[in-house]
């Protein structure tokens, strides 16, 4: 029998263990994933649970918004409906369409898809009214909002051929509006084009169709008016009335500094509806009235007046740092008479993400705000702490700007702000009394509101010596930075002659002169700016106080190449993103406090020679 | 005054690591890359009602702070080990 004989095992030999890259990376994402993923899993649910609903809710918005369009002549193109929708809420209606497309077109299909088709058929918005037998007709016929521009379609007609030329005249006034990067618009803009006419020969009925009126490259439009009317001038018409670069002195007379998506629409032909009032007859007389709003919120009406020999109805102007509100109404006054009869009481349609500045409207009032390089001010933000010395110390005069809502103003008008943006700061309800020099009182006497209070200043003379030559010696030496640590300590409260000087001994320890870090910065700065360092730290140091910023917007993705509005795919400044976001926000930063929390532990554990694997993925061994 | 006296420490060190690196033109490319920095941070700084950004520096600056604490103690430890009558060394 063969025994066999037992062989050692022969072992491997233990393996080099291979040097591991990136350790900190590694440990990070070891440590940190189960809270990303889990974030990230809350994230993706709380999408999947609110983007049906999300759009399902765009759909009942287009709904009411097709009631609205239609009866008021509107014409909406189906781009325009994408962006108000994207606008709305742009990441759920992203998402939302990428996941429920099949869902939202079976849901919807008697709301939204008849909406659509029916924005550029022949719909009812094109109803115009019957005409009297005795009355002319000179309607709008469409206006169409683009992402940039109006286009209007005017119409005229008659029942009876005339026998000699008619004109009739119709303006525009487009309201444009661009887009910041933080959500806000950048400044209301006016603009005014289309002021043109139409007719020319004796048929019974004209349509026009007037070019584009565009806005200003880069702005988008929000709103516009149009008015019409018959003149009795036949065929005197000014011939540059009807370019695409209109006169200012005649855009003036039409030009009315309304507000956002008035969407009025203004038919003078209707306005001869009313018993007594016919255009023609010049005796007629109307007055527009419309409500403005200047910088500090006060509200006024300013009116003017046309009559049936005008050749346009004449809207009126809000006086210079003011705008409209876009509410206007319209007063008729029938021949030999003195009692108006109201035509048109029009409503302002507030733009609901930037609601006009209205202190009777509630929620809808704009506050004072101040802006260093075009970004608007946080509280905390060291800059805008420190704002009135940038703005002094700016010779420019460019860099700090002072807004009411979205309409600049002058800075001087935010001088109540001047401690506002500081940690626990509030807007200066009260004269500065606190004789602190370094603290600034926007209502000095001295007429310079933001100027600090001035120090005093030394008697001028030529004294030459280097010791005062009056006054008396102090008691005791002074500590450095001018402090004694001991003059005060002098008394039987134990807090003061213990306290005292063991923190003015610290200080002295421990605290360095204010002279002795500016020179360490000057001694290093030279030395960063010759290797090539600065270009990148400068950037970075300024740019960490940013974070953190205000603002629900998000990253803005400019689509003007193909002339959309810019895009905030992260948008949160509606529900239901809003609380989304907040919730994700509160979820970071519990993970954020937990994680931090337990690497102080192990650290401060570390110190003492404790190994503890509190939080983290390491053995107390430290495999 | 130990403030003081640390600056000086660290102010010198850093200079003569700084002065150690060459002193070489900075190419174009490298010194326009700094430019893009704020567009950087302004994309993170504009998502902030999404993450914490403030709360991440806090909790950043209180680990930091911590481990340079930490890293205090256990010097103050070696060297007081290193006295004769408590024995034992912490390192």
């Amino acid at each position: 029998m063969i025994q066999l004989r037992d062989r050692a095992p022969v072992l491997n030999p233990p393996a080099k263990p291979r040097p591991k890259k990136f350790t900190l990376i590694r440990r990070f994402w070891r440590r940190s994933r189960r809270y990303l993923l889990m974030a990230v899993m809350a994230f993706t649910l709380s999408f999947g649970l609110v983007a049906v609903p999300v759009v399902k809710a765009e759909a009942d918005l287009l709904s009411a918004a097709t009631i609205a369009e239609i009866n008021g002549a509107m014409r909406m193109p189906l781009t325009q409906v994408a962006v108000n929708a994207i606008k709305l809420h742009p990441v759920g209606f992203a998402l939302g369409t990428a996941a429920s497309l099949a869902l939202l077109a079976y849901a919807t299909k008697d709301q939204w898809l008849p909406y659509v088709t029916g924005a550029f058929g022949e719909g009812e918005s094109n109803t115009e009214p019957t005409p009297l037998a005795t009355q002319q007709r000179h309607v709008v016929d469409t206006a169409v909002l683009e992402p940039d521009g109006v286009t209007v379609t005017a119409k005229y007609s008659n029942t009876t051929p005339f026998s000699q030329d008619w004109y009739a005249h119709f303006g525009v006034v487009a309201h444009c509006k661009k887009d910041a990067p933080d959500g806000s618009f950048q400044q209301g803009y006016k603009y005014s084009g289309g002021n043109w006419s139409i007719g020319g020969n004796n048929a019974t009925n004209w349509t026009y169709t007037r070019n584009f009126v565009p806005c200003p490259l880069d702005w988008r439009v929000t709103g516009f008016i149009v008015a019409g009317g018959q003149g009795t001038q036949i065929g005197t018409w000014t011939p540059n009335l009807n370019t695409s670069d209109p006169n200012p002195a005649q855009m003036n007379a039409l030009e009315s500094q309304f507000s956002y998506a008035t969407k009025n629409i203004i038919k003078w032909g209707d306005m001869g509806g009313a018993a007594g009032f016919d255009p023609r007859g010049g005796e007629t007389t109307y007055v527009t009235s419309a409500e403005c709003i200047d910088s500090t919120g006060a509200l006024s009406t300013v009116t003017a007046t046309s009559t049936g020999t005008d050749q346009m109805m004449k809207l009126p102007a809000c006086p210079a740092g003011s705008h409209g509100t876009g509410k206007m109404w319209i007063d008729g006054y029938a021949p030999g008479t003195t009692v108006p009869e109201r035509l048109y009481d029009v409503d302002p349609m507030n733009d609901p993400d930037h609601p006009l500045c209205s202190p009777t409207r509630p929620g809808s009032g704009c506050t004072l705000g101040v802006s260093i390089d075009g970004k608007p001010c946080i509280v905390g933000e060291v800059q805008c702490e420190n704002w009135t010395e940038i703005r002094r110390d700016d010779a420019t005069g460019a860099r700090v700007s002072c807004n009411y809502g979205p309409y600049l103003v002058g800075v001087d008008k935010c001088n109540i702000l001047e401690r506002a943006y500081q940690i626990g700061g509030a807007p200066a309800t009260e004269e500065n009394i606190d004789g602190n020099p370094s603290t600034s009182n926007w209502n000095q006497p001295n007429g310079d509101p933001w100027k600090p209070q001035p120090q005093p200043e030394p008697g001028t003379g030529t004294n030459t010596s280097t010791l005062p030559m009056t006054g008396t010696n102090p008691s005791s030496n002074p500590g450095e930075d001018g402090q004694n640590c001991f003059a005060q300590g002098w008394s039987w409260n134990p807090v003061s002659w213990v306290m005292v000087p063991v923190q003015c001994s610290l200080q002295w320890a421990f605290v360095p002169p204010k002279l002795k870090v500016e020179t360490a910065l000057q001694s290093i700065q030279p030395r960063l700016e010759a290797r090539g360092i600065t270009p990148f730290v400068t950037p970075f140091m300024g740019s960490l106080s940013t974070l953190g910023g205000s603002g629900c917007s998000g990253p803005a993705i400019d689509l003007s190449v193909v002339k959309l509005p810019v895009f905030y795919p992260f948008s949160a400044c509606a529900e239901p993103m809003s609380h989304i976001a907040s919730g994700v926000s509160s979820f970071f930063a519990l993970s954020l406090v937990v994680q931090g929390g337990m690497s102080c532990i192990r650290g401060v554990a570390a110190a003492f020679g404790f190994n503890w694997g509190l939080g983290s993925s390491k053995t107390e061994d430290g495999s | 005054m130990i403030t003081s006296a640390v600056i000086d420490v660290f102010v010198m060190i850093l200079n003569e690591l700084l002065d150690a690196l060459p002193v070489t033109p900075v190419p174009a490319w490298l010194a326009d890359a700094g430019t893009y920095l704020p567009q950087v941070m302004a994309f993170a700084s504009s998502m902030g009602v999404w993450f914490p950004w403030q709360v991440l520096g806090v909790v950043l600056s209180a680990v930091f702070g911590v481990w340079i604490a930490s890293f205090g103690v256990k010097v103050a430890r070696i060297i007081i080990s290193h006295v004769t009558g408590g024995g034992g060394s912490a390192a």
